[in-house]
């Protein structure tokens, strides 16, 4: 067997790395066994290799069979679909928790500037434990008063705007990746 | 233009047209493929059939064994058909045959 092919079925090992051990060997042992055929009959590494398909896409399909075998949520599940999409797509991965962790920071600022507005606003009027430390301060410019429960209002708003942006990415996202899902169980 | 409906309908007779194979001999995958390409209607990737043959196995509708060659040629996995199997695709057969007699009625109706 030659560098390629070797190369081939090391690369559907790796995608396989979830399944228990005796099952990979069971499917890498298969597919050596019928390169060896196809070479028999007279074909060479690249012509099995076009006629096998990807070995992302092959790896996919045995994947996606034992994924949807696992009906429902195991972590057995899980562990496949991450580690075939962690190789598929890092990228996806690691932008949903980015994307989600964006989105709720933006929210909590917006309740923030709410509750900064008001305090700043109402400290001339009622003076507690520690307001005379609480400023507002944006760039340098410290707003009192009705100006800074404004600011406050409209910092809010574009914070808001920000988290429910962040969050529709999320969730655009996390669809994308579940079509893929979708793709891999429908392509058998 | 039709390739579309022909993908299909492939994808949705393979598993008995794999069946049906295996219920007449012991079968390896590749020799499945080839003896497929035969057919035209039937033609199908080894991408398609070896996860196929996995998950009929799982289902227990397949059985395999590994069988030593002659001349250097290393083991084959054989599939066998169980006798889940047997009664899936007595079931399979029953469906087939009320599809086609479907089809005709709706041809004849025309």
């Amino acid at each position: 067997m030659d560098n390629r092919l070797e190369k081939y079925l090391k690369e559907i090992d790796k995608h396989l790395r979830f399944l228990p051990i005796s099952e990979k060997t069971d499917i890498l042992s298969e597919l050596k066994s019928s390169f060896v055929d196809m070479a028999h009959d007279g074909m060479n590494s690249e012509q099995i290799i076009e006629k096998m398909g990807s070995a992302k896409e092959l790896a996919a399909e045995y994947l996606g069979d034992a994924i949807v075998k696992a009906n429902g949520f195991t972590w057995k599940g899980f562990w496949m679909a991450f580690g075939f999409y962690s190789l598929a797509s890092l990228t996806w991965l690691s932008v949903i928790p980015t994307l989600a962790s964006l989105a709720f920071s933006f929210l909590l600022s917006s309740i923030v500037s709410v509750l900064a507005g008001i305090v700043v606003a109402f400290k001339p009027f009622a003076s507690f434990y520690l307001s005379e430390f609480i400023v507002f301060n944006i760039f340098g410019y410290k707003p009192e008063g009705l100006a800074a429960f404004v600011i406050g209002i409209v910092l809010a708003i574009i914070f808001f705007l920000l988290g429910i942006l962040f969050w529709k990415l999320t969730v655009i996202t996390i669809r994308k990746l579940g079509d893929g899902r979708y793709k891999l169980r429908h392509m058998a | 233009m039709n390739e579309d409906w022909i993908s299909q309908i492939k994808r949705g007779t393979l598993e008995y047209a794999v069946l049906l194979q295996i219920q007449k001999s012991d079968r390896y995958g590749y020799d499945l493929v080839q003896s497929m390409e035969d057919f035209p209607m039937l033609t199908t990737k080894e991408s398609t059939v070896y996860p196929l043959l996995r998950r009929l196995l799982k289902s227990g509708y397949l059985d395999s064994y590994w069988k030593d060659n002659s001349d250097g040629i290393p083991p084959r996995k054989y599939y066998r058909l169980t006798s889940l199997g047997k009664e899936y695709l007595s079931k399979l057969d029953k469906d087939w045959k009320l599809l086609v007699n479907n089809i005709e009625d709706l041809r004849r109706s025309e």
